[in-house]
């Protein structure tokens, strides 16, 4: 079930009735079986998986919480990490691996024939064993005490607004929520209803109707223009998978508000800023945050020198890259922001503007020269997302030559010819991408606007959604994921 | 608010008083221009610019009322609802203005002038609409209309009819609404209540066996249509989701609207994007692509859905007193060839025992029609534009019958 449809509409008009007329644990049975029903619509066999995950990661849980003996708590960990990283191993990277080992082996004489799993990608896979796993990792670091009601935990895990594509909400944020009495907070649900309606602007006016056009040029045998054409079309994209995620992630926050629920910001001003550890400050900030805590740190972080620092950077991003997904062309978008980075980090490039983005947005408005650098690290930010869309071609096209081509194409000079069709449309929506970023702030608190503001916004979020919408019921990017 | 009242007042006053004059003097100074620009559409530059004054008159008194109404409206509701709420009554009233608004002016020729950019870049609904509102300010002793899908549009230029039998009868082609005859049956009745002598349809199996599902549902359904289509055996196919589309855009106008004004907005191509992609997945082997085209096509309850709304269609036509000229036309014979055999002589005896029983239909045979062979086609549906010259000239010469043999036949 995806949001952007009418079932999901449905799904929802029975679901909250229900939830507002029941008391606190009938509310959570009543939750979780509406999010498997959720999840299950799009093929319940997977659902056995993600129970099995979930219950497994809970009693491993238990175990940590009982044991004194550090070898056995460790033991415990490791049974959890272990089952899940198999999980994610089978379903996610067996055949990219295998397929990679036996080219590689090829290449000096050897021709392997390692099986080929026909299975597909449990929708959100990635998502919910993250989330089951730092758990079990907080349990063992005592940041957190094991539930012992396992219908709680499940409902941590499976919560439908955040079970397919995040936020990858911390049990120490979201499961004292599952256990505890809500308060539904009128001022809450406004701001829970604006996100929802924001969300689906930036996801069905803006991401899919980006997405057509990306879509038709990534289709056509060669990159369909050149020079500053062709940089439109990757901009289209940037837009693209911004409206696309940070509109689930809208979405999934407004669902939770308006059932009493606190979801985590995943999404600020990613194209206001000026360097990358900026960016990834304010782009999918559940998983950096999460790589940061659960791998960088424990690699050693900065603590070991500048070596060590730049080789756990570099971990780091390649296994951020490679949890997007199971590709060469998502490895490299992961090495690229690697080294980003590092050079980042080596350079002290723009030194002193590590503070928040959108207070960067206020002050770029009076600095040319923090004007320029967002314009350059826009672009920077731009060709990894080719990188990135390359990761997303069907099966049996080959990523670097399309990397390649459009690379070359972005760079073929001078820059003369006229510009598409497609700039209007990229501008215009792009533009308004922009200002979402850059009023991110005041997006999130609606409820203290001027009641006339109120009813303009809302007014021109559903005409804006009527009459610019794409109603394709297109998939969201990161479900893949 | 007294401003607001006023305007429409003054609105109507400048267009009564001056709407003529007006009309009149752009004539005398550009109306070859306008004629040129409206490509047949119109033939009367003054009178035209007339009614787009009323037109304008039409946008600007309905944003000023609805502006009022709001208001009003505001003021009953704030002291009866909560505080907390008003914002939401207010989103509420706004976001229907704007469908009341988008829903009158949609029944305007100037609205769907605005969207208009080009003969070959305007969106079909766009160019359907504007055709449909300048129908009624045509004048001409008699007129035709061609109804059908892109097929009707192939066979016959309506510029070359009109440059040839203008005088006598003017023929506007709809821009291809709908391509089964439950659009046409929808198009049908949506069309101005002006007097059509004849409507001209080019028949082909598709039409008939090609499914239920159709694009145009989105843009002709109405909930008042419901009645029609279950009385059509409407229960027994999968209409699509096109279908609630149209429904969605009967309650909500703007969403009827979207296609046109993205279309305005985002440029004609980025909307066809889609179809350009599933287009280039089309084999370039006309003999492929006809095995693959050949097996939508079937006998079933859809067919007989099609064929059902045909007959209400033939009905619809007597009842509005315009002769149904019927083309028992073909596909290109690749793929007619490729096509169930028992679907042809289906449709022949369906559109013959339908004419037996219906002195308003002219039935133009097969055998009647110029031969169409595989060369004369550009595609499986679409002849060439020889062929279509050809096939318009045999059309002038049925009509020219048709008027001569009609009492008020010049």
């Amino acid at each position: 079930m995806v949001f952007n449809s009418l079932t999901f509409l449905v799904f929802l008009a029975i679901v909250l009735p229900l939830y507002y007329r029941l008391q606190h644990r009938r509310q959570n049975i009543m939750l979780l079986l509406a999010s498997y029903v959720f999840y299950g619509w799009w093929d319940y066999r997977f659902l056995a998986l993600l129970i099995f995950t979930t219950l497994f990661d809970f009693a491993c849980a238990l175990q940590i919480d009982a044991e004194n003996r550090p070898g056995r708590r460790k033991g415990w960990l490791a049974a959890s990490i272990a089952i899940n990283m198999t999980v994610l191993g089978i379903f996610k990277y067996y055949n990219f691996f295998s397929s990679s080992l036996e080219s590689a082996l090829g290449r000096i004489g050897i021709h392997p024939d390692f099986p080929t799993l026909h299975v597909i990608l449990p929708l959100g896979i990635s998502f919910y064993t993250f989330l089951s796993m730092s758990y079990t990792i907080d349990v063992y670091r005592k940041e957190l005490k094991a539930t012992r009601h396992p219908l709680e935990f499940m409902l941590y895990v499976a919560y439908f607004p955040h079970l397919v594509a995040g936020p990858i909400v911390r049990a120490s944020f979201l499961l004292p929520q599952c256990q505890r009495p809500r308060v539904i907070k009128p001022a809450e649900v406004e701001n829970g209803i604006w996100l929802i309606l924001m969300g689906y602007v930036k996801k069905v006016v803006i991401a899919d109707r980006l997405g057509q056009i990306v879509d038709w040029s990534f289709a056509q045998p060669a990159p369909p223009f050149q020079n500053l054409n062709a940089w439109v079309v990757i901009y289209a994209f940037a837009f693209q998978i911004y409206g696309d995620f940070a509109g689930y992630s809208d979405i999934a926050r407004g669902l939770a508000k308006v059932m009493g629920f606190e979801l985590t910001v995943n999404f600020r001003a990613p194209y206001l800023v000026t360097n990358p550890a900026a960016y990834w400050r304010n782009w999918h900030i559940s998983l950096s945050t999460w790589l940061r805590d659960y791998l960088y740190i424990p690699l050693g972080g900065n603590r070991q020198g500048s070596w060590q620092t730049y080789r756990n950077l570099m971990i780091t991003m390649l296994l951020g890259g490679l949890w997007h997904g199971a590709g060469f062309a998502f490895i490299l978008w992961g090495f690229y922001h690697g080294i980003l980075l590092s050079v980042h980090r080596c350079l002290g490039w723009a030194a002193g503007s590590s503070s928040q983005a959108t207070l960067e947005a206020r002050r770029f408005v009076g600095t040319l020269k923090q004007f320029f650098l967002i314009i350059v690290f826009f672009h920077v930010t731009c060709i990894g997302w080719l990188f990135f869309r390359a990761g997303g071609l069907p099966h049996g096209v080959r990523q670097w030559p399309v990397v390649k081509s459009y690379l070359e194409a972005m760079f073929h000079l001078p820059g003369t010819i006229p510009f598409t069709g497609f700039v209007l449309p990229v501008v215009l929506l792009g533009g308004l991408a922009l200002f979402f970023q850059w009023q991110n702030d005041r997006m999130n608190e609606f409820s203290q606007w001027p009641t006339s503001r109120k009813g303009t916004a809302v007014s021109a979020a559903l005409a804006a959604i009527t009459l610019l919408g794409v109603f394709e019921g297109a998939q969201f990017i990161y479900f893949q994921f | 608010m007294f401003g607001l009242a006023v305007i429409p007042f003054v609105a109507w006053t400048l267009w009564l008083t001056l709407g003529k004059p007006l009309g009149r003097v752009a004539a005398s100074h550009w109306g070859n221009r306008l004629l040129q620009l409206g490509d047949g559409k119109f033939n009367d530059p003054a009178l035209f610019v007339h009614m787009r004054l009323r037109d304008t008159a039409v946008l600007i008194s309905t944003a000023a009322i609805l502006a009022l109404t709001g208001m009003m409206a505001a003021k009953c509701y704030q002291t009866r609802i909560s505080p907390r709420l008003r914002w939401a009554a207010d989103a509420l009233v706004l976001f229907l203005g704007l469908n009341v608004f988008g829903a009158i002016a949609s029944h305007t020729a100037l609205f769907w002038c605005l969207l208009f950019t080009g003969r070959d870049n305007t969106h079909n609904f766009t160019q359907y609409q504007i055709k449909c509102a300048l129908m009624a300010e045509l004048v001409a002793p008699h007129e035709a209309v061609l109804l059908g899908n892109s097929q009707t549009h192939a066979e016959i230029d309506k510029r070359l009819l009109n440059a040839d039998m203008g005088r006598h009868l003017w023929t506007t082609e709809l821009h291809f609404p709908g391509s089964r005859p439950f659009d046409m049956l929808l198009c049908l009745e949506q069309l101005p209540a002006v007097k059509i002598d004849y409507i001209i349809c080019y028949l082909s199996e598709g039409y008939f066996y090609s499914g239920a599902n159709s694009e145009a549902a989105m843009f002709f359904m109405r909930f008042q249509d419901l009645g029609q289509f279950y009385e059509c055996g409407g229960n027994k196919v999968d209409p699509g989701r096109y279908f609630t589309y149209g429904l969605l855009g009967d309650a909500c106008p703007l969403f009827r609207l979207r296609e046109p004004v993205i279309s305005r907005l985002y440029g004609f191509k980025t909307l066809g994007l889609a179809q350009e992609r599933r287009d280039q997945t089309l084999s370039v082997d006309l003999s492929e692509r006809a095995k693959t085209a050949a097996a939508g096509y079937r006998i079933g309850p859809e067919s007989d859905f099609q064929k059902r709304a045909f007959e209400i269609f033939a009905k619809k036509c007597q009842e509005r007193q315009a002769r149904l000229v019927l083309c028992c036309g073909q596909l290109n014979p690749i793929l007619g060839r490729a096509l169930n055999p028992a679907l042809r002589p289906d449709m022949l005896a369906f559109l013959h025992n339908l004419a037996a029983h219906d002195t308003n239909i002219i039935l133009l045979e097969e055998s009647q029609m110029p031969v169409q062979t595989e060369d004369d086609y550009l595609d499986l549906t679409h002849v060439n534009e020889t062929n279509q010259i050809r096939f318009t000239h045999y059309i002038e010469t049925v009509l020219q019958k048709l008027l001569l043999a009609t009492p008020t036949g010049t």
